[in-house]
């Protein structure tokens, strides 16, 4: 055997363990390499959006390459700090409202996606799960899918607003959660928030 | 002989750099693909690199007779 494949092995071999070695050191900490960028959290204040009253705060997500977006909210919604990468959590006197990244696999279609996946998940969560509408939209020039439902917690029943909107990668996902009788009343707020959602990158 | 293990190797790598750059990975899995991906690249490379090298002994030692 000559000296030059006894070297490419060796290399072969340390460059395997340093693979190992980095994979499970740094990487396996990282939970899928996301992580949330601190410039995602900062609000930016500005007057109403869509013809709603009272100012809006504009939040930029930075946390995942090639699905940047900005959205805005009531400055009364309270921002919860312990979202996880690409998402934000708000509460609100009637609810509260969740703004998140999904995975669409290849494979399938964000709307199969949502039929297939989402709503019997929904369904195997939730109390009394209830679909009460479901229909394609077009928001920030993309398709969009929103699912209507209800379903009881702790003896009340709540009615929800999950909007699923096709993005570069992921897809994003917007829900209100609120109790039923509340929701009527600010459907024109909520239909501002989720007009306002924009992809960075389309 | 030589020619199997060199498309095997080239075989290897095209595997590597699939999962690399085009295989769309689900969000909870990207160290594992990030280590998979990577291996194979690295052996399939030094696998390519080996057999293109690798030479008989007997080619070797003409001159020990003269």
């Amino acid at each position: 055997m000559n000296k030059k494949v006894i070297t490419i092995g060796i290399l072969a071999i340390v460059a395997l363990i340093f693979l190992t070695l980095f994979t499970l050191g740094s990487l396996a900490g990282k939970r899928g390499g996301l992580a949330v960028n601190p410039a995602s959290q900062q609000a930016t204040t500005e007057p109403g959006v869509g013809g709603a009253a009272g100012s809006f705060s504009m939040y930029h997500n930075k946390d995942v390459k090639e699905n940047f977006y900005t959205i805005h909210v009531p400055s009364s919604w309270q921002l919860q700090l312990s979202s996880p990468a690409g998402a934000y959590r708000f509460t609100f006197t009637s609810g509260e409202a969740t703004v998140e990244l999904m995975d669409i696999p290849d494979n399938t279609t964000p709307e199969l996606l949502v039929l297939s996946r989402e709503e019997p998940r929904l369904k195997n969560s939730l109390t009394n799960y209830q679909r009460i509408k479901y229909q394609k939209l077009t928001l920030d020039g993309k398709d969009a899918y929103q699912l209507t439902y209800q379903y009881t917690r702790n003896n009340k029943t709540y009615q929800a607003l999950r909007t699923y909107i096709t993005g570069p990668d992921r897809a994003g996902v917007v829900t209100f959660v609120g109790e039923k009788e509340a929701a009527a009343s600010s459907q024109f707020l909520l239909t501002s928030v989720l007009n306002s959602f924009h992809w960075e990158n389309p | 002989m030589k020619q199997f293990f060199s498309i095997l190797s080239v075989i290897i790598v095209g595997a590597g750099v699939y999962l690399k750059f085009f295989y769309d990975v689900p969000d909870a899995q990207e160290s594992i693909n990030f280590f998979v991906s990577w291996f194979l690249i690295i052996v399939g490379i030094a696998g390519f690199l080996i057999t293109i090298f690798w030479s008989s002994p007997k080619h070797t030692h003409n001159n020990d007779h003269a």
